[in-house]
């Protein structure tokens, strides 16, 4: 997460000084809005909408990994640029819809820029859900997945294990910021063998959908709808480099399945 | 038992291991309280340390999900 | 036979209900959202599960996946404003459980078995997966949002205006 604000409070509310700090804060509120997975179209509408509420005008620039914000008062031919890396934060319904109604407030309440910087300041120290609530859901989810699929009793029983302890691997090695590309691999293909022992032991009727669900947890759903949502909007290289995101973790969580299944001696297809 | 059965096994108990070592380890910093990083005997070196030079600074910025 | 059908979609509502609130939990979703999330689940999944069914709509699972997404994006942008979040947060995680997971890792699959078949008829095979899987699921998953964005393209205002 985020630690302590960038942002420098401006003495005066107007001139070159209110002009650089706006577009500090802009640019950090774009940044956080990126990292936390919102669509280009979104950062684009909420920092804009932002801008003309503070009185002066701003245009945009989203890179996968940069934010770079310009913003300008009178003077179009003295604009001040302020570029940040993309937040580290994960992907976040929560700031997501937070960092939304800050937009929102600034523009309906005429929140002063103090204020909202202020705020913003609280947003960014968010907590994340909660490690063990989202392990919980999660493997209940993928047990669901697993009947939605056909799977009968005990795959969904398998599919909740294996998951539940593919997820805690997942946990542990990105709190141990480990590649994420390593971890995707090392959690699917725990999770297959687990569940591969469904037709080892001749578990259950229906083996080989908790085999094929036991790594459905890992798919980028998100990246991939985003990615989507920005061809729609012709933001093309956020699109392809989302897709190409997402495509790689896929790509990993295949492998590991695959290995999973090669020691085991399994047949792919 | 048949070949895939102790395979089976073994990656299962590889993996509760881990865990285990995960909860020991954890624990014995907590205890000591002076390094909160917990020591590993074996690590998994990063790519970026190929590049680095004495005198860099070493932020942890390395992307997760 | 009807109440049978009947049961199999409640009950495949119910599942893809669960299935959004613990995947939706992986990206932070606010806690007030979890359940106007499993209910547009719900809906859409089982809207999906009724096309797709032979006896009903014995449609094709890309057209069935768009339709369904529209309803999920409907009701999305109306209860967005009610729960105080983007319209995406309603409707990112209610699309997550339609996400076509087991086509994309059984299209990269093909793709190791094509490089692992040297010989024309299964590198053939293989190819022709990989390439009816990736399909698929490309076009699911333009279809999902497509269906679900037109509805905030048709309520712009309501939909950009959420969290006011």
């Amino acid at each position: 997460m985020m630690t302590t604000s960038r942002i420098c409070k401006p003495a005066e509310t107007t001139g070159n000084a209110y002009v650089r700090a706006t577009a500090a804060f802009l640019a950090d509120y774009a940044a956080l809005l990126s990292g936390c997975g919102a669509t280009c179209i979104r950062i684009e509408k909420n920092t804009r909408r932002m801008a003309e509420a503070f009185g002066i005008k701003a245009d945009i620039f989203i890179m996968p990994t940069y934010v770079s914000v310009s913003v300008w008062g009178k003077d179009i031919a003295n604009p001040s640029v302020a570029m940040r890396k993309t937040a580290n934060c994960g992907i976040s319904f929560n700031l997501n819809a937070q960092l939304s109604r800050l937009s929102w407030e600034v523009a309906d309440n005429h929140l002063d820029f103090a204020t909202a910087a202020e705020r913003f300041d609280r947003i960014r120290t968010t907590r994340p859900t909660g490690k063990w609530e989202v392990l919980i859901l999660t493997s209940l989810a993928n047990a669901s997945f697993c009947r939605l699929f056909g799977g009968d009793a005990i795959a969904m029983l398998i599919v909740l294990i294996s998951t539940l302890a593919g997820y805690r691997l997942k946990q542990i090695m990105l709190e141990d910021k480990r590649d994420v590309r390593l971890t995707f691999l090392c959690a699917s293909f725990f999770s297959a063998a687990l569940s591969a022992g469904g037709h080892i032991f001749n578990l259950g009727g229906t083996p080989e959908i908790a085999l094929g669900t036991s790594v459905l947890y890992l798919i980028p759903g998100v990246p991939y709808i985003n990615a989507v949502s920005d061809i729609i909007y012709r933001h093309y290289l956020c699109a392809f480099s989302r897709f190409l995101d997402a495509a790689v973790l896929t790509a990993c969580l295949s492998a590991g399945l695959c290995a999973g299944m090669l020691i085991l001696g399994l047949k792919w297809f | 038992m048949t070949e895939p059965m102790i395979v089976w096994c073994t990656i299962a108990g590889v993996l509760l291991l881990a865990f285990l070592f995960r909860a020991v380890e954890r624990y014995y910093t907590e205890c000591r309280h002076t390094d909160r990083r917990p020591r590993h005997v074996i690590e998994i070196g990063k790519e970026r340390e190929m590049f680095y030079t004495p005198g860099d600074t070493d932020d942890d910025d390395i992307e997760d999900l | 036979m009807w109440s049978d059908i009947l049961i199999n979609i409640l009950e495949d509502g119910a599942f893809a209900a669960m299935a959004a609130i613990g995947f939706s939990s992986i990206s932070n979703t606010p806690h007030r959202a979890y359940m106007t999330c499993a209910l547009i689940a719900a809906a859409g999944h089982s809207i999906r599960y009724m096309l797709t069914l032979p006896e009903l709509g014995a449609m094709h699972i890309i057209p069935a996946s768009t339709a369904a997404s529209f309803a999920i994006g409907m009701l999305a942008v109306l209860f967005a404003s009610r729960i105080k979040c983007p319209a995406e947060v309603c409707f990112f995680p209610a699309l997550l459980p339609m996400i076509p997971g087991m086509y994309a890792y059984r299209s990269i699959e093909a793709l190791l078995s094509c490089l692992y078949h040297t010989q024309e008829e299964a590198f053939g095979h293989y190819f022709y997966l990989l390439a009816y899987n990736g399909l698929t699921c490309a076009f699911i998953i333009l279809g999902m949002v497509v269906g679900a964005t037109i509805p905030v393209f048709l309520f712009k205002k309501l939909s950009f205006t959420a969290t006011r």
